[in-house]
């Protein structure tokens, strides 16, 4: 029986489900069984189905309609930005220190380098809130510190200076409009190279010059700007040359727009007396020339320029040069400018940097070409001749084209990669040999050319060794979710992050990484407690664990290679530990039944023991680096101390029956902590209790848990073992109790008082909480169903989970070759971990080797957890020529040998996201490429569930019209005149998964006329968007089976599809927005038709229900309910477009309102008798690649998530991920809002989540100002902006 | 004309206005004018948008810089060169006296 046909029939099931937004989940083809499958997609239907978000899923009566709720969303960066923009070296915190600074879409990143020990410390990073286009830096004359200059989107111009913890804004001078607009000066930015000056230039006409001065109090002062504009003209590049201390001179490359124009070299002058600037000499350069590089000058070097263009490179000083430029040429072709034919097949030099040593004197240039390849040119000089000889030598590959690069004086190069990480190399050689087998030659002054060069770079990275490696994720093309396995996992993403031979497939999730440092130790027993112990006080690392089991105690300690049992330790080993530490300067504490146990200096022969009065015995015990608490059997309380000369000085207190007990550690400076915590196992009470100067206890707060408690913890944040940032304590209270729930209070340092209460939820079993140090940084490990670690960031306690196995009891063991590490059990079994990073909040795991191509698309295959990753190579490549020189020599350089299945060929490959092992490759031909995939499990109406298929839309000889400038007509050669043939085809390829080996069959292809750029599972059919025609397939056995279509369903080609509810097809233009189709079976199928029967299925047609009005560039499409979807365009905004009200009330018969027959497939203008309703709005800042519904945040129970836990999550070619999460209540949208209004507000209905954390970073009185703007108090507003965010990450 | 002139002085205000900002249009604008300004100013956004680059890029199989290359080199004559007027008037002519020829 096929579930699928009772369609009409079964809409009542369900009705107002309590989530909406899970019910739509397109995600349908992840279920396990497949009727389960198609019963959702039947329960889609109901007529009341509450829109997104659901406020109020109350009962209503059948009849009336849906109410429609405003939506109101909130926006947060879960991922920022990882793709470094621009990059610049120098000094900006200290003097002498070596610091990277990188600018990212949306911040600002400073790091500092550590040359010995290859380590790039990442400082801090700046939120910036606009576009850079342009950074540069400068010194001013007789400092010591380097000041960042940056453009801005904002249309002004930004000077910062980095002070030890943030960069601080010297000046902000506006200049022109805001925007990226073609005239305002903004694109191009540089300082002269002795700091006097800064030049900026548009792309056309405006151009300004700033002089930049000191005034008597040595504070940096920037001049109003001198204009230099000059309309009719395009700047190509900017730099500025080194003219020692005269008048500062900037070069341009120029080009007006005249029809006899040509390229010129501009040398502006800045006169700093007369206070202007004079364009001072032009001079013609070759006709492809893009970039420029300042040569040293004044008494360092010959000044000038070197000129790149494709092909050459070129030095020019036009100060004191003849009307000959000295040249050099790159490749074999004569450098004759005047070439536009050939200019594609020449390497283009995309990215440069100089490197200039001072002291002894040197400098030589890397230019990064755009095949990735690196050449270092030198310039060989003499004082009274000037530059004399221009060599270039192939230097070394990177793995891609360089975006940036500069080099450190250490013998780094910092460079970011397009499509890549961006890398920290180390120099293992500068100079290149003369004779050297890759090739490299030279001209002398006046010679046009000395040789050919041909670049055949053997292996990767010959001369450079990577340092270190700076994740990028962008560009993210594609992503798909995976739901989690269940209670403690979240979801994650599978993305398809980079670009060539940096593309790679990635998982991010949420938690922080976690890596196993040994094997797991099979203790054969349940341990109850774990602790560690120092070798002494001032010892970094750990030498013992003390696992507890109920009757007896194991002591390991670390040996050479791994942990060994030790019997001799002088801990009691035939009881139960309670508690165990390093205490005093160099001894040992051990809490048992029986007593407290003291090993003094370790000795074992020397331990002393304090036993409990008789009938009394210990009940729980807690110890830090001074002190010792334990409670007795009687409800009394002993406090132990410990000074220099190791003294007992005991106290009994206030009877309490308390089997918990915590002690934060010693705050820096101090000889005791002044507080502990105990907790009642029986009642739910949590009392503080301080300790007073004479040691007696007094009880202080009081918390009442919400359940009783399983375990407590007391952290002082403050206590940083090296370096303190907070002085004044700051006392945390954890507490779990055995139902799941979490409870953090923070405690007042002088009164004990307690206050903040913030509750979670972490899963159904007990939690355990357990203090740790995590390289001197005091956090907490949360233990229950799910793991997280507790610490302080941004001056706020933060939860993240960790992404490990579960644990029960943990303790921190920090090894010289771990310093961040801890040793945790589960049951009987005891691992060592290590915490990747404090800060990450989300980690990725990749695929183990890199894809050899852009990976354009990754789809989920149903049922059996896989992945298909689609790479299409380079696949628009304006002709085949250039895909035989520029991509089959990158494959073989990459393979190190020749790998012929490689060549030129576009192969996907089927990735399984666990383990990471590719399943099957498939190639297609060299002038093939891929343009989508989608994949299926009831294809055709085979609903046995165990025939997947994968349709691919495959394109051959694909003509791109392409950003290349046209090229004039030529007499075509024979060989043209064949590739001209070849016609351009689109095949739709079906593939069949094969269940048992998991490899790919080829079914059958369909020949289509035009392009598909999307499909899509639609019931058990293939919807397909063929140009502007939309299309309903059927699997046949020989090909694909027409069951409906609408021809001209939109403007001009569809380019993204989105079902909702199984009848309802959101269909998006390239530039067009929206079109909402509903789909109308022919007639109503029979429930009990066979397998055998599905081939004479009948199909159905498409009704246009409504459009958008505005046009819109829509890349995707992803529907939140019955009624809404949302979209992502070219232009980086994500809107929410909703079905008006008439036809939500209208629901069943809507096809009432539909065009009569004789309209349909008419024209695509006006179709629709609706217009769709703008919800939400807002510019997200890079064009989104993918939209997909759900939530990253961990499960906590078997239910299902709770009710409208997803949110909208996007990720952009700029490699960022955010969320936008619908705000539930009107109080949530009040707060948003008004908090949004007192930092800054923009959008439609989307309130921006990034600016509202900006929050947490102001100064205290800052935040108190804006806090009393909102009638809210500080910890108020920080607990809330917390609230928001976790539910989804 | 003397300059204080109402209609002068809106004229001049136009012409101060078409020398500032560019691509402001007047009455003989012509098509080709008008594409070129719209050509141009589209690929100066392309251009200040480091994520278009990155797209073009993507689908054309080209590094970022050459894209760039290619968009500034675009930026000269994004729509081919004007068409010369004298050769649309003679192609009218051609055509006229071609019509005239068939009908006789």
């Amino acid at each position: 029986m096929k579930q699928g046909r009772k369609f009409p029939e079964n809409r009542k099931v369900q009705q107002g489900g309590s989530n909406p937004f899970r019910r739509a989940t397109f995600f349908i083809l992840s279920s396990s069984s497949p009727s389960a499958v198609l019963t959702r997609i039947v329960s889609l239907l109901p007529p009341s189905l509450p829109p997104f978000p659901s406020r109020s899923p109350v009962a209503r009566p059948a009849p009336q309609p849906p109410r429609l709720f405003t939506m109101h969303l909130y926006h947060f960066t879960a991922l920022c930005s990882s793709t470094p923009v621009h990059l610049a070296n120098g000094s900006f915190t200290l003097p002498r220190q070596q610091e990277l600074v990188l600018a990212r879409a949306g911040s600002l990143h400073l790091y500092r380098l550590h040359p010995k020990t290859s380590y790039l410390q990442p400082l801090f990073q700046t939120p910036v809130f606009c576009q850079i286009r342009s950074l540069s830096t400068f010194r001013l004359p007789g400092t010591r510190r380097d000041y960042l200059l940056l453009t801005t989107d904002a249309g002004a111009v930004t000077i910062l200076s980095a002070s030890a913890m943030a960069f601080r804004r010297v000046h902000c001078e506006p200049f022109g409009k805001s925007g990226a607009r073609r005239t305002v000066p903004a694109e191009y930015a540089v300082c002269e190279p002795h700091g006097r000056a800064a030049m900026l230039a548009a792309l056309e006409k405006g151009k300004l010059a700033y002089v930049l001065n000191r005034d008597p109090d040595e504070n940096l002062t920037i001049s109003s700007p001198l204009e230099a504009h000059k309309s009719a003209l395009i700047t190509h590049a900017l730099t500025s040359l080194d003219v020692g201390f005269d008048n500062p001179v900037f070069a341009a490359l120029e080009r007006t727009y005249d029809a006899t124009s040509y390229k010129v070299l501009a040398y502006y002058e800045l006169d700093l007396g007369l206070n202007q600037v004079v364009r001072k000499r032009t001079a013609r350069v070759a006709a492809g020339s893009n970039l420029l590089l300042t040569v040293p000058g004044g008494t360092d070097g010959p000044g000038g320029v070197l000129v790149c263009s494709p092909g050459i490179v070129a030095y020019r000083n036009l100060l004191d040069e003849d009307d000959e430029g000295r040249l050099i040429a790159l490749m074999e072709d004569p450098p004759d400018g005047a070439q536009p034919e050939n200019e594609c097949k020449e390497p283009l030099v995309v990215a440069g940097t100089a490197y200039h040593d001072r002291k002894r004197n040197a400098f030589f240039f890397l230019l990064s070409t755009e095949l990735g390849d690196l050449i270092k040119a030198e310039l060989a000089w003499e004082p009274d001749r000037g530059a004399t000889k221009l060599s270039l030598f192939y230097f070394d590959t990177l793995p891609g084209p360089a975006l940036g690069m500069c080099i450190f004086r250490s013998g780094y190069l910092a460079a970011a990669i397009e499509g890549s990480d961006a890398l920290l190399l180390r120099f293992k050689e500068v100079n290149v040999p003369e004779d050297n087998p890759a090739g490299g030659f030279s001209s002398s002054t006046g010679a046009t050319l000395a040789g050919k060069l041909q670049f055949r770079p053997s292996a990767l990275l010959c001369r450079l060794t990577v340092a270190e490696v700076i994740d990028s994720f962008g560009p993210i093309l594609g992503m798909c979710k995976l739901d989690g396995g269940g209670v403690g996992q979240s979801s994650s993403l599978v993305c398809t992050t980079g670009k060539a031979r940096g593309g790679c497939v990635r998982v991010i999730r949420r938690g922080m990484g976690v890596l196993e440092m040994s094997q797991p130790n099979e203790l054969r027993a349940k341990v109850t407690e774990v602790f560690s112990c120092k070798e002494n006080a001032e010892s970094l690392y750990h030498r013992l664990i003390v696992v507890s089991f109920a009757k007896k105690t194991k002591v390991l300690e670390v040996g050479d290679a791994k942990l060994e049992e030790t019997v001799n330790s002088g801990f009691e080993l035939n009881e139960r530990t309670l508690a165990a530490g390093q205490i005093g300067t160099n001894s040992f504490v051990q809490v048992t039944r029986s007593g407290v146990r003291f090993v003094r200096g370790g000795d074992a022969k020397s331990a002393s023991e304090w036993i409990p009065p008789v009938p009394a015995v210990v009940l729980a015990g807690c110890c830090n680096q001074q002190q010792v608490v334990v409670v007795l059997s009687t409800g009394a309380i002993v406090n132990f101390e410990v000074d220099s000369k190791i003294d007992w000085a005991g106290s009994e207190a206030d009877e309490i029956g308390a089997p918990v007990i915590a002690i934060p550690d010693v705050p820096p400076g101090r000889k005791r902590s002044k507080f502990f915590a105990a907790g009642d196992g029986v009642s739910v009470k949590v009392r503080i209790f301080q300790i007073l100067e004479d040691g007696s206890i007094e009880a202080l707060g009081l918390h009442l848990a919400p359940a009783p408690v399983e375990s407590i913890a007391l952290i002082d944040f403050a206590c940083i073992d090296k370096e303190a940032i907070i002085s004044s304590p700051f006392l945390a209270l954890v507490i779990g109790t055995i139902h799941g729930a979490l409870v953090r209070l923070t405690v007042d340092a002088l009164t004990g008082t307690l206050s903040s209460k913030q509750s979670h939820f972490l899963g159904e079993k007990p939690v355990r909480v357990k203090h740790v140090k995590i390289s001197g940084v005091p956090t907490c490990l949360l233990m229950g169903s799910s793991t997280w670690l507790l610490f302080l960031r941004g001056g706020r306690a933060t939860m993240s989970p960790l992404s490990t196995d579960p644990m029960d009891r943990a303790a921190a063991f920090a090894l010289e070759q771990s310093p961040d590490g801890f040793a945790v059990t589960y049951g009987s079994r005891l691992r060592l971990l290590s915490l990747e990073s404090v800060s990450a909040l989300i980690t990725s795991a990749c695929l183990p080797h890199g894809l050899s191509s852009t990976p354009r698309k990754v789809v989920r295959i149903p049922r059996i957890r896989k992945n298909v990753s689609l790479n299409a190579i380079d696949d628009c490549l304006p002709d085949s020529s250039m895909l035989d020189e520029i991509v089959e020599p990158r494959l073989h350089s990459l393979n190190g040998e020749d790998d012929p299945d490689l060549e030129g060929t576009n192969p996907y490959s089927s990735v399984r996201p666990s383990a990471f092992e590719t399943l099957d490759t498939v190639k297609m031909d060299e002038a093939d490429c891929i343009l989508t995939v989608a994949s299926f499990l009831d294809f055709g109406g085979d609903t046995t569930g165990t025939n997947r298929y994968l349709v691919v839309s495959v394109a051959s000889n694909m003509q791109v019209s392409g950003t290349a400038p046209k090229l004039p007509k030529r007499p075509r050669s024979p060989l043209d005149e064949r590739s001209s043939k070849r016609e351009e085809t689109f095949v739709l390829r079906v593939y069949q998964v094969d269940a048992a080996t998991e490899r790919l069959t080829f079914v059958h292809k369909t020949v289509v006329p035009e392009a598909v750029y999307c499909l899509t599972a639609f019931r058990d059919m293939l919807l397909v968007g063929i140009g502007a025609t939309l299309r309903l397939y059927d699997l046949g056995k020989q090909q694909l089976l027409r069951k409906g279509e609408y021809k001209l369903a939109v403007r001009n080609k569809i380019s993204a599809l989105a079902i909702s509810g199984g009848d309802r097809i959101f269909v998006g233009d390239v530039s067009d927005s929206v079109t909402l189709f509903k789909y109308e079976p022919s007639e109503p199928i029979a429930a009990n038709h066979t397998r055998g029967a599905a081939i004479g299925r009948r199909g159905g047609h498409f009704v246009p229900l409504a459009a958008d009005t505005v046009p819109r560039w829509i890349v995707t499409l992803e529907v939140l309910d019955y009624n809404t979807v949302s979209a992502g365009d070219k232009f980086g905004n994500i809107f929410v477009l909703r079905v008006p009200t008439e036809l939500g009330i209208l629901n069943g018969g809507l096809s009432i309102t539909s065009a009569s027959p004789v309209d349909r497939g008419r024209a695509a203008i006006n179709i629709a008798p609706h217009k769709l309703v703008v919800e939400a709005s807002y510019h997200v800042g890079s064009m989104t690649g993918s939209l997909v519904r759900g939530s990253l945040a961990l499960q906590t129970t078997k239910l299902e998530k709770n009710a409208g836990d997803e949110a909208l999550i996007y990720s952009t070619l700029s490699g960022t991920i955010g969320i936008l999460a619908p705000l539930r209540t009107q109080h949530d949208i009040d707060f948003a809002r008004a908090l949004e209004r007192e930092m800054r507000t923009r959008g439609k209905h989307v309130v921006d989540g990034d600016l509202c954390q900006a929050f947490t970073g102001l100064s205290p009185t800052g935040r108190e100002e804006c806090a009393t703007a909102l009638g809210r108090s500080v910890e108020d507003i920080d607990k809330k902006l917390e609230e928001l965010q976790s539910s989804y990450v | 004309m003397t300059s204080n002139t109402p209609q002068s002085g809106v004229s001049a205000q136009l012409e101060h206005l078409q020398a500032r900002y560019v691509g402001t249009g007047h009455p003989g604008t012509t098509q080709h004018e008008w594409a070129t300004n719209q050509h141009r100013d589209s690929i100066a956004s392309y251009l200040a948008h480091p994520w278009m680059l990155e797209y073009f890029s993507v689908a054309e199989g080209a590094s970022v810089g050459r894209i760039k290359h290619n968009l500034l080199e675009k930026m000269h004559r994004p729509c081919g060169e004007p068409p010369q007027r004298q050769n649309i008037l003679k192609r009218k002519i051609d055509e006229i006296s071609k019509s005239s020829a068939a009908q006789e």
